[in-house]
């Protein structure tokens, strides 16, 4: 932990602490012979005691002023609820009169007491604000602050010219460009037609929903004689267009049909069934003063008086307050360092238990890492957990070994049937196979590697039939080809 | 007769007397005082003028709006909490609000990102009319009711180009190259305060042009100056300051000028006080 201070240049007064070493206090005491006054061990400890724990009052006194504090930090927090974009069509079509209105409302008021609605009704949810009309304008990025949304929000009007979809799911994308996979993901998108996507892009689109994981609402919002995305395709029909150029992306798209403000609340109430898984977000722990270590500080000078010398009875009994005065401290400083330890092993627990192990940084214990690996592989990062168990490969007893092996094996294999990559299963084998090295006799090993074997087989089977029927139509067409033979005759 | 003595001691006094101001200070009083507050509307240009690379950061040369967004997010560091910002875009005619002002302290991050983002490539259109859209950004915050404590501050070259637009009318005349005259104001004077911050060189600068894939492909055909004749006709008609931006801690020494600023009920800290004299009492019970 990285301490700050508010007034470092206060921290010059720490020299102070050293003068009670140094300036002697002398208090008069009467006495007929000074040489009659024993020397005596006990009372110089106390003196040094005492010496010490006015030092440590200045000190603590001088670092309370210099406003020791422990910086911001960030705290993972987890919840229910979603991570969005908001994304507003602005052209200047979306400022004309809403084919449910009631009272004169135009398209991007409607627009506008919706998206208030939704912030207001899922106070979890860490959304972002983008709006386009040829070009695409960074509003607000993710945030939880309800103040940020709503204040973008009301401020929101129709006035772009143009209407570009594709720049504006592009901007909406980019939010999501380095952003720690928090929880489900989705763009939000109220629009009322303009134009349809363009060919050439379609396929970078799509790649981005894909490498994101988002998922697309689109809120057709339209005029009163408007034809809707539901209804019959025609020329005129540009909803349906742009719903078909939506559909062809292939990515997971639920759109909307606003014709008045009920099927509006429709679309939320919708949104906020699915959307409601796990989520995990970090909100700022403000930083501390740090001004609590003071008081004991202060009181010890306070109870105790400097520099005396004292003798018989009264020496024997501050001997043995001063004896368990110190044990007590002795044994409360062990409590205070185990306890300390002991929360640490709790809070790592915990996060391993419900998965906030995934945002932790730093060195981490070998079974730390391995749950790490779990949750990720869990939450559809199957990349970053099998870069996590691969580090572990060579860590650990060989039972943990061997389950690193298994699992690594696990999500290769997994990974294989997603991409369709022969490579790999061979590393999904080779993993069953150490995994089977390191523990012989487990049995789910064994059942995973044959069935891994059996597949294989088949594959390669399949590959040698078509390499056959390929080789036969080679030899077809060199027939066809080869001067002297003609082949397209009858 | 021991204890009585120790009684009487002014040092025990001393320690028992430093213990107590730091147990006051322990418990953290607050007084109640009253400390300057802002509130800001900034609006930034985004039009191609901005890109004209002749401001200088960090020994650098950077564009207008590069350094227009530096100052604001310094100044942003800046601001008490409490302060308030609000932020708009301007291109063409028009100016986007993006937000209404919001608190600085809680939205930091907030507002400190999307000032990282602004970015000329946002603009909707390559003409940029200066007038309208101040004249925009004053009605919106006398829209908003805000008039009264949020100060416009409208960062610019004041340079007029392309065509001339009539808003309200929503129709474009083509007009000379150098417009020099600011529009008619309708608004009452003065009503909403503010700055105009001129950015820019005084030397006409070349304008880099961009293809449509984002890379540099020479310049325009127009050079642009900061035009500070131009602002400061627009800050005489619409009743704001003119001053020209030269750095981060001179825009946020004008802005948190007695002119700006609102007084505010606020609180403050009289821990290091307590604790400097506690300090104090404990050296002349420890040492003498």
């Amino acid at each position: 932990m990285i301490l700050g201070a508010r007034y470092p240049w206060l921290l010059v007064l720490l020299a102070l602490a050293l003068l009670p070493f140094f300036w002697q206090k002398a208090r008069a005491i009467s006495f007929s012979s000074l040489a009659i006054v024993p020397r005596d061990r006990v009372s110089v400890v106390i003196t040094h005691i005492i010496r010490a724990a006015a030092s440590l009052a200045i000190a603590s006194l001088v670092l309370g002023m210099a406003g020791i504090v422990r910086p911001e930090r960030t705290v993972v927090v987890k919840g229910t609820g979603a991570q969005c974009v908001l994304l507003f069509d602005e052209s200047g079509s979306m400022d004309a009169k809403f084919a449910g209105a009631l009272n004169d409302e135009t398209k991007i008021d409607v627009t506008r007491q919706m998206a208030l609605e939704y912030v207001k009704k899922r106070p979890q949810d860490i959304l972002g604000i983008a709006v386009f009309g040829t070009s695409a304008v960074f509003v607000m990025p993710f945030t939880q602050s309800r103040e940020a949304l709503e204040a973008a929000i009301m401020v929101q009007e129709a006035k772009l010219h143009g209407t570009s979809i594709d720049n504006g799911l592009f901007m909406a994308l980019s939010f999501f460009e380095g952003e720690p996979l928090a929880g489900s993901r989705c763009i939000i998108f109220f629009s009322d037609g303009g134009s349809v996507l363009r060919h050439e892009l379609r396929d970078t689109l799509r790649d981005l929903f894909r490498r994101y994981d988002v998922k697309l609402y689109w809120i057709f919002i339209r005029y009163e004689d408007e034809a809707g995305p539901f209804d019959a395709p025609s020329e005129f029909n540009l909803a349906r267009r742009i719903y078909d150029s939506l559909l062809e992306l292939g990515v997971p798209l639920k759109a909307y049909d606003a014709t008045n403000p009920g099927a509006l609340s429709q679309a939320l109430s919708d949104i906020d069934k699915l959307e409601k898984s796990v989520i995990f977000y970090q909100t700022t722990a403000s930083r501390r003063l740090l001004l609590y270590l003071l008081p004991p500080c202060t009181c010890v000078p306070a109870l105790f008086d400097c520099n005396q010398t004292l003798g018989g009875e009264e020496m024997a009994k501050r001997r043995m307050t001063v004896l368990l005065t110190l044990a007590l401290f002795l044994l409360s400083t062990g409590a205070v360092i185990e306890g300390i330890r002991l929360y640490r092993y709790f809070s790592l627990n915990r996060a391993i238990y419900n998965g906030t192990i995934v945002w932790a940084k730093g060195e981490l214990p070998p079974e730390a890492v391995f749950s790490k690996a779990y949750w990720l592989a869990r939450y559809g990062h199957s990349n970053s957990a099998l870069s996590s168990l691969e580090s572990l490969r060579y860590a650990g007893r060989y039972g943990f070994r061997s389950e690193v092996h298994y699992n690594l094996g696990n999500l290769y294999f997994k990974e294989a049937f997603k991409t369709q990559k022969s490579s790999l299963l061979f590393l999904a084998e080779e993993s069953y196979r150490e995994a089977l090295a390191l523990d012989p006799s487990a049995y789910d090993y064994k059942y995973n590697l044959a069935f891994l074997l059996k597949l294989k087989r088949k594959l390669e089977q399949n590959e040698e039939q078509e390499k056959k029927e390929k080789s036969q139509t080679l030899r077809r067409d060199k027939l066809r080809y080869t001067p002297g033979f003609r082949g397209d005759r009858p | 007769m021991r204890l009585r003595e120790r009684i009487f001691d002014f040092r025990l006094w001393c320690l028992v007397f430093s213990a107590l101001l730091v147990s006051v200070a322990l418990l953290n009083p607050k007084v109640h005082t009253k400390k300057s507050t802002y509130s800001f509307f900034v609006v930034f240009d985004i039009t191609q003028s901005q890109n004209a690379e002749d401001m200088v950061l960090e020994g650098r040369a950077v564009s207008r709006l590069a350094f227009a967004k530096h100052v604001m997010r310094e100044t942003l560091r800046d601001m008490p909490c409490g302060s308030s910002l609000g932020i708009g875009l301007f291109a063409s005619a028009e100016l986007v609000p993006l937000f209404k002002p919001i608190e600085v302290c809680r939205n930091f991050s907030e507002i400190d990102k999307v000032i990282e983002a602004i970015d000329w490539r946002m603009a909707w259109n390559d003409s940029s009319q200066v007038a309208f859209a101040l004249y925009s950004a004053i009605a919106r915050v006398k829209d908003w009711g805000l008039h009264k404590q949020t100060r416009v501050v409208f960062l610019s070259d004041g340079d007029e180009t392309g065509s001339y637009a009539i808003p309200s009318e929503g129709f474009y005349v083509d007009s000379p190259a150098a417009v020099d005259t600011p529009p008619p104001f309708t608004l009452k004077k003065g009503e909403v305060r503010g700055l105009i911050v001129g950015v820019g060189g005084l030397v006409p600068a070349p304008i880099p042009r961009f293809d449509e894939f984002g890379k540099r492909a020479g310049f325009l055909s127009s050079q642009s100056r900061l035009d500070e004749k131009y602002l400061k006709k627009l800050a005489a008609e619409t009743g704001l300051e003119y001053v020209r931006l030269e750095s981060a801690r001179q825009l946020s020494s004008v802005l948190k000028s007695q002119m700006f600023g609102e007084l505010r009920e606020a609180e403050i800290d009289i821990r290091l006080p307590l604790a400097t004299a506690a300090l104090f009492f404990l050296l002349l019970g420890v040492l003498l």
